[in-house]
């Protein structure tokens, strides 16, 4: 024997070693690109009829309708969450997995350094520590608890019946695997959609712009207001402070500038609901409408299925790794959200000393709760965070060794508190009646959120709920708080009876689109992240028709008007000195629709970008300050207020009023480069996938619609879905989301609906009474016993 | 895919190895590593053609996307691989039995 085999052998044994590995984006080739196990195994996507054996008590029915629309026929309601946690994870264990990942700030596990900072700010904002507390909390709840654990074990057993070969693409691409679902991943699944929803706010620059403006100025161009009746012409009423307590808020306060993180969250995601009670419907029955703008992923934040079991029978849309259904209809109620857009992220400055072992309250140091995160870093080694909690919440400066002024800021969220919204799902998926959901969204807390309601004895509501803090001053929660004053720190929260909601009302409808709720002087003052041209859209729409149909909801839905362009044109057309150009005529005869094949929809976005432009020069040298400036309070300036020095541009020697902005800006447009292009060429939705791999995700999709219309979308955020549903005495809904059931990239289901959706088309939804009705009309069948 | 649930996937090189020693390759005058090579190149790249042909979807375009490479290149690389683990292996078992003679008798016909 020669010792020579060992020269091929050594080379064998190092290239099985090479291809056992991941190098850069490259994942180990080995395994991935091994035909038997590897990612052409993922090409694999059809479902065929199948039974398994499981823990579930009784015989477990799932039925896919022809859009793979899971119907699960259940004995009770804990084979069915087992049964939704089984299906969902079959369809979707990637996605789910990965926003629990995200959530509690652990990407590094998985991609390595590189996502370091991004893991460091989640536990610095408190995330996963909150969920952990969140999810000791509404363990307590047996009902909750029971739906959790039954919901866990279904995605377990999906994940234990996986081998390599079957694992979701991403996992092979990214070379990991799933660890077992908890509890806590349902809870953290939780945050991560809070987060999106509540995480926006402007405390900083607001601070900084208060102290350089002067509260005067400040006042009038961010004011707080109510939007005046459309029967009194559109405009806004400033409620003005009269109070200026925020005498705190100087340069001296402002002086260490803060190292708080940018959050990429986005002010634009918000919804719009409306129901139609049954006078005003044409049917007779209540109409219940429901569209969330959020931001548009891959696979999509939606999955479609219907719950069946002894005690309920409810069809809509869940939220994968969450039991239950968040938007949908029973037998008896629908109900749609949209989002409260309260503020109910604060930050208040402390005073610190020992490295952030004590803070100052009321001139006592009392020392900081300290938690430490371990951030693991794949191929490397855990790096051992400490996040200081003062009684407002995490602090979230750095600490900077040897600094003898030491100052930090403590982020209060509501979402830190533990609260159950998980039970105000689970209970209005069954809920019969007004009386039932009432009482089930009293559970709900973070974030706001409106609920609209509809039942089919044609009772109609919407509820502002949540937690939202009573401000001891008008202004609270505006700016940046003292977090060494007592009198500063509000913790209670408003009384159930004070939150706003609207019951069976005279007008025979009720619409929320992330508009400011509180509509009296009297309502509690409340500072928030309001828009309020697509509300006064739908109610414009709404009272205008005797009658209402389906399809005047689907026109609704898909209205791609410009309520800001439908406001303005008129007024300044007026202000233009006339026969200027034959723009001006098409600009008056212009249905002011953002549709995508539209030339004049893309001037008028020109023509007004100029316009906010010329008038807030003043502001650009403050533009690392960055603030939402409102539309309306512009509109509301130009019309009542046109002499306002903001209208004088600084480039010239003339003074300016709004006309002669109007004016300029028209004449700006008139030379812009893209004045030819269609309003689609330029409005391009991208729908990314979660990883932000371009090969899985749909790019540059041409567009009609716009922020200020119910067709509310831009860049990569838009209406997730759009539901309506028919309250007749079996309801009839019809719907469409952004996306597929699958998750599987390679599957015709992973972006089946989106033709349907880009073009306004909507899919008559499949409720059914019971499992003979699915059999029927089943496409596949999983029996689960 | 039933075996490798329990075994590495690497495992294939263990039997392949065992007949390199066991088969009389020798006897039939046949190049072992190229014989592995053609082999394993065959069964990757026609396994992989087999599974893209009965399965619906269609994915391995974008994987080799994701990965910087050219599409075309990817089925290529598939059997380039499946042919060097099994050259490799079917030439270390041969080896190990007929290492002795190996210099004068096989490595002209590898060419």
């Amino acid at each position: 024997m020669s010792v020579k085999f060992l020269f091929p052998l050594v080379a064998l044994i190092m290239l099985l070693i090479v291809l056992d590995r991941k190098v850069f984006m490259v994942p180990p080739l080995g395994t991935f690109l091994n035909p038997f196990i590897g990612v052409v195994q993922n090409e694999h996507t059809s479902n065929r009829n199948k039974k398994v054996n499981l823990e579930v008590s009784q015989k477990t029915e799932i039925v896919f309708d022809d859009r793979a629309v899971p119907h699960i026929f259940a004995g009770n309601q804990k084979d069915m969450f087992f049964a939704q946690g089984y299906v969902c994870a079959s369809d979707r264990l990637w996605q789910m997995d990965f926003m629990s990942y995200i959530s509690a700030g652990r990407l590094s596990e998985i991609f390595g350094k590189k996502f370091y900072v991004h893991d460091v700010i989640k536990r610095r904002e408190g995330m996963s520590n909150a969920a952990l507390r969140t999810l000791k909390y509404i363990e307590n709840d047996q009902e909750t608890k029971r739906a959790l654990d039954s919901y866990t074990a279904g995605v377990n057993a999906w994940i234990k019946s996986l081998s390599y070969a079957d694992l979701p693409v991403e996992y092979k691409l990214m070379d990991y695997t799933p660890e077992p679902w908890t509890n806590l991943k349902t809870v953290l699944i939780m945050k991560y959609v809070s987060a999106d929803l509540s995480g926006y706010e402007e405390d900083v620059p607001a601070s900084f712009l208060e102290t350089v403006l002067g509260s005067e100025e400040y006042n009038k161009l961010f004011p707080n207001y109510y939007v005046k009746k459309r029967k009194e012409g559109f405009g806004i009423q400033r409620i003005l402070d009269s109070l200026p307590v925020n005498e705190y808020i100087n340069s001296s306060f402002l002086e260490s500038s803060p190292e708080i993180p940018t959050g990429d969250f986005n002010p634009n995601v918000g919804s719009n609901s409306w129901v139609v009670g049954p006078k005003k419907s044409k049917s007779g029955f209540a109409l219940l409408c429901s569209d969330p703008h959020l931001n548009l992923s891959f696979p999509s934040i939606w999955y479609e299925l219907q719950l069946k079991s002894d005690e309920q029978n409810v069809y809509g849309y869940s939220i994968p790794g969450v039991p239950g259904v968040i938007i949908g209809f029973n037998d008896n109620i629908s109900w749609g959200l949209t989002n409260g857009s309260d503020d109910v992220r604060d930050y208040y400055k402390l005073e610190v000393k020992d490295n952030y072992s004590y803070y100052k309250y009321d001139g006592k140091w009392i020392k900081t709760d300290s938690i430490i995160e371990e951030i693991k870093i794949r191929d490397d080694t855990s790096f051992l965070d400490i996040v200081y909690y003062s009684k407002h919440g995490p602090i979230l400066s750095d600490s900077r060794a040897g600094d003898p002024e030491l100052k930090g800021y403590a982020l209060n969220w509501t979402l830190h508190d533990p609260s159950n919204e998980i039970l105000t799902f689970i209970r209005l998926n069954k809920a019969k009646d007004y009386t039932q959901f009432k009482k089930a969204i009293e559970y709900y807390k973070c974030p706001s959120q409106n609920f609209s309601y509809a039942d089919v004895t044609g009772n109609i509501a919407v509820h502002h709920q949540g937690k939202i803090l009573a401000k001891k001053w008008k202004n609270q929660g505006k700016f940046i708080m003292d977090g060494t004053r007592s009198d500063q720190f509000s913790t209670d929260a408003l009384p159930l009876d004070k939150l706003p909601y609207t019951y069976n009302p005279d007008e025979g409808y009720v619409y929320s689109a992330n508009n400011n709720p509180y509509k009296s002087p009297n309502s509690p003052i409340i500072y928030g992240h309001y828009k309020e041209f697509r509300a006064d859209k739908i109610d414009s729409w709404l009272s205008a028709k005797e009658k209402l149909s389906i399809d005047d909801m689907k026109t609704m839905q898909m209205d791609n008007t410009n309520r800001l362009a439908e406001v303005a044109i008129p007024v300044f057309l007026q202000k233009m000195p006339s026969g200027e150009s034959k723009h001006l005529q098409e600009f008056a005869h212009w249905d002011y629709k953002y549709n995508k094949d539209s030339r004049i929809a893309q001037l008028f976005e020109i023509w007004w970008t100029k316009i906010k432009i010329n008038t807030w020069d003043e502001l650009l040298r403050y533009k690392s300050h960055k603030m939402r400036l409102d539309d309306l309070v512009l509109l509301d300036m130009i019309c009542n207020d046109p002499d306002n020095k903001y209208f004088d541009l600084l480039s010239s020697e003339k003074t300016e009023n709004a006309s002669d902005i109007i004016d300029i800006s028209f004449n700006q447009m008139l030379k812009d480069t893209t004045t030819g292009s269609n309003w689609g060429n330029l409005n391009k939705i991208n729908i990314m996938h979660l990883s932000n791999l371009k090969e899985f995700s749909k790019t540059g999709i041409p567009l009609g619609g716009h922020p200020q219309a119910l067709n509310s979308l831009s860049k990569k955020w838009g209406p997730s879905l759009r539901m309506i549903v028919e309250m007749s005495d079996k309801p009839k809904g019809y719907a469409v989301y952004a996306g597929g059931q699958s998750g599987n990239p390679s599957s015709d289901e992973y972006d089946r609906f989106i033709d349907a959706w880009e073009n306004g088309r909507y899919y008559e939804l499949k409720f059914f009474s019971n499992i003979d009705e699915g059999n029927a009309q089943a496409k596949y069948k999983w029996s689960l016993q | 895919m039933g075996l490798f649930d329990f075994l590495p996937w690497w495992s294939f090189s263990v039997p392949v190895f065992l007949l390199g020693m066991l088969l009389p390759l020798k006897k039939w005058k046949v190049s072992p590593f190229l014989w592995g090579f053609i082999a394993g190149f065959m069964a990757w790249l026609l396994s992989t053609i087999y599974f893209e042909l009965i399965y619906d979807g269609e994915i391995m375009k974008s994987v080799a996307n994701v990965m910087k490479v050219k599409p075309y290149l990817l089925h290529p690389a598939i059997g380039l691989i499946g042919g060097l683990l099994t050259g490799l292996g079917l030439y270390s078992g041969y080896l190990l039995r007929n290492g002795r003679e190996i210099l004068e008798l096989e490595l002209p016909k590898i060419k």
